[in-house]
């Protein structure tokens, strides 16, 4: 049985990544987990500057899950080159830098930055936050401004790019399609949705900002359903992410179309969970037949 | 830190809605201190989703016995509550910086609600130090006032906001009672409503009293990753996570609103 999924140059040994913003920049966890059996870290957002992020309260659970406004808080890639980068170079996942920023040139900036940088093994675009006012989802809202990143980046670097898609969208196909016309090695599939919780006792939005990302099994049959239709259109990998808090579910997503998974909010629960479903495919997988991951959705 | 599933080996009713759970704290897992809290997985299904952060109330050394005070006011709650003795809960802990001994010697613990647990934990352990603590506890009405072990040297004062037990009157409006001899040498250490430890920062802050509060905000992992746990503080860091660079702090790194 072989679950390595090629991105690219790089190859991953198995198809479970952490997604970015639940795993911090790995280190966080690593009391916790067994990175052998993480196929890839996907890190939290980083922006060319530092960002403190949005004001608090940033969290609340709702109903299977929880919102988050969290507002891309990062240390800067400067900061991220030199302070984080040693310990993610030292685990054997591969290292997936997540990129966000409100203008073009700043997704521009990071990926110039780290192009060189050892131990950076490939690009997640990240045009699709909900919690930011400029750049985020509003830019990946737009196919055509999808289009026109994914080229300015693709011309940037020759590490795996994967756009990392809004769910927030009449048409998530097209804006899969953009990327895959300009280049894009993959794309993730979804970001969270936006929700909103409003506090009966001050009649306002319990979030500062109003809204924010809706994530954990509250979303699962959404993302299923996204990576299905996506995967139906473009030939590039599709990475399943949203709603995964067992094994099984990741399997759902694999057989929807998705080349690869991402667990994210249910590490909050559960930090052993990307282990657990990497285990549990790989078990899965060997039962049913399925000798690799295309297989898995006949592709 | 370490992931453990913790034995429950009681958990008893203080006072109304409010609880402490004793847990079996494993061997090989590090010796907590004051402040320090824990994150229980209250089910292992989807509901509710999010693991819940607990300052810890007591540790016995010997026995390896730790505990929390809790308060029950929603579904996790609800469900630790109806845990019995034999039941084991996912564990996440010891985490966080704990109260640490001041210069000074004349510990001021005010503690209101939820906040009775690690004032209680740190005037025990003040106590087998050698300090003599005046712990200063605060609630709405003498019902609520839970049942607590205290050790010899811990001096009590209990405040009630309808005057029916001890002192009638917040904590903070008690504070304003002691006489300066109270106040020399003195620091606070305080855990409870945001309303009540900005008072009680307001109070000490102009003395010259060296203070430090252990905030609460709702927590996603507990470890660190999520930045959801911030704080505003006035030091160059603007925002500090609870889970990590808390959830003591000095209560005049706050950025109090």
């Amino acid at each position: 049985m072989d679950l390595t999924l090629r991105l690219r140059g790089l190859t991953l040994s198995h198809p479970v990544g952490v997604a970015s913003g639940t795993f911090g920049y790995g280190k966080e966890y690593e009391p916790l987990v067994d990175f052998q059996r993480i196929g890839a870290i996907y890190t939290k957002a980083i922006t060319p500057e530092p960002r403190v992020g949005n004001p608090a309260p940033r969290l609340v659970e709702t109903p299977s899950g929880m919102l988050n406004s969290i507002g891309l808080a990062n240390v800067g890639v400067e900061a991220f080159v030199s302070h984080k980068m040693p310990f993610l170079r030292s685990v054997p996942s591969a290292v997936i830098v997540n990129v966000a920023g409100a203008l073009d040139s700043d997704y521009e900036a990071v990926v110039e930055r780290l192009e060189d940088v050892q131990g950076v093994d490939g690009f997640e675009i990240n045009v699709s936050c909900p919690n930011v006012s400029h750049g985020g989802m509003a830019l990946g809202t737009d196919p055509r401004l999808v289009a026109a990143l994914t080229r300015s980046l693709r011309s940037r670097t020759k590490k795996p790019l994967i756009l990392k898609l809004s769910p927030n969208v009449t048409d998530i196909g097209a804006t899969a399609e953009a990327a895959e016309a300009e280049g894009a090695d993959a794309v993730s599939c979804i970001n969270t949705l936006v929700g909103m919780v409003i506090d009966l006792k001050t009649r306002k939005p319990v979030l500062p900002l109003g809204t924010g990302g809706l994530s954990g099994p509250a979303i699962l049959p959404v993302a299923v359903a996204a990576v299905y239709k996506v995967s139906r259109r473009i030939k590039i990998p599709v990475i399943g992410i949203g709603g995964i808090v067992k094994w099984q579910d990741a399997v759902q997503h694999l057989l929807a179309g998705a080349s690869g998974v991402q667990v994210g909010s249910g590490t909050f629960a559960n930090p052993r969970l990307a282990q657990e479903v990497h285990d549990g495919i790989a078990a899965w997988a060997a039962q049913n037949g399925v000798a690799s991951l295309a297989d898995f959705h006949g592709g | 830190m370490k992931q453990l599933d913790a034995e429950i080996l009681e958990n008893r009713e203080l006072a109304e809605n409010y609880f402490e759970l004793f847990l079996r704290w494993p061997e090989g897992v590090r010796v907590p201190f004051p402040g320090q809290i824990v994150s229980f997985r209250v089910e292992s299904g989807t509901s509710p989703f999010l693991r819940r952060p607990f300052a810890l109330a007591s540790f016995q050394r010997e026995t390896r016995v730790a505990s929390i005070i809790y308060h029950v006011r929603g579904p996790a709650t609800e469900r630790l509550a109806q845990k019995r003795p034999g039941d084991v809960v996912d564990t996440l802990g010891p985490r966080g910086f704990y109260f640490q001994v001041e210069k000074e010697h004349r510990p001021l613990l005010v503690g209101g609600g939820v906040g009775t647990g690690p004032v209680v934990f740190a005037a025990n352990w003040l106590a087998s130090k050698g300090y003599e603590p005046h712990l200063i506890l605060g609630y709405r009405t003498a019902a609520a006032f839970p049942k607590l072990e205290l050790g010899p040297l811990v001096r009590l004062t209990v405040c009630t906001d309808d005057g029916t037990r001890g002192f009638h009157g917040t904590t903070v409006d008690f504070l304003g009672t002691l006489p300066p001899s109270d106040r020399e040498d003195a620091f606070v250490w305080a855990c409870g409503p945001n309303a009540m430890l900005k008072a009680v920062h307001e109070w000490s802050f102009p003395q010259g009293i060296p203070c430090k509060v252990s905030l609460e905000e709702v927590m996603a992992c507990g470890v660190g990753a999520c930045v959801g746990c911030t704080v505003e503080t006035t030091d160059e860091r603007q925002m500090v996570r609870l889970c990590t660079e808390g959830p003591v702090l000095p209560s005049e790194v706050i950025r109090w609103t």
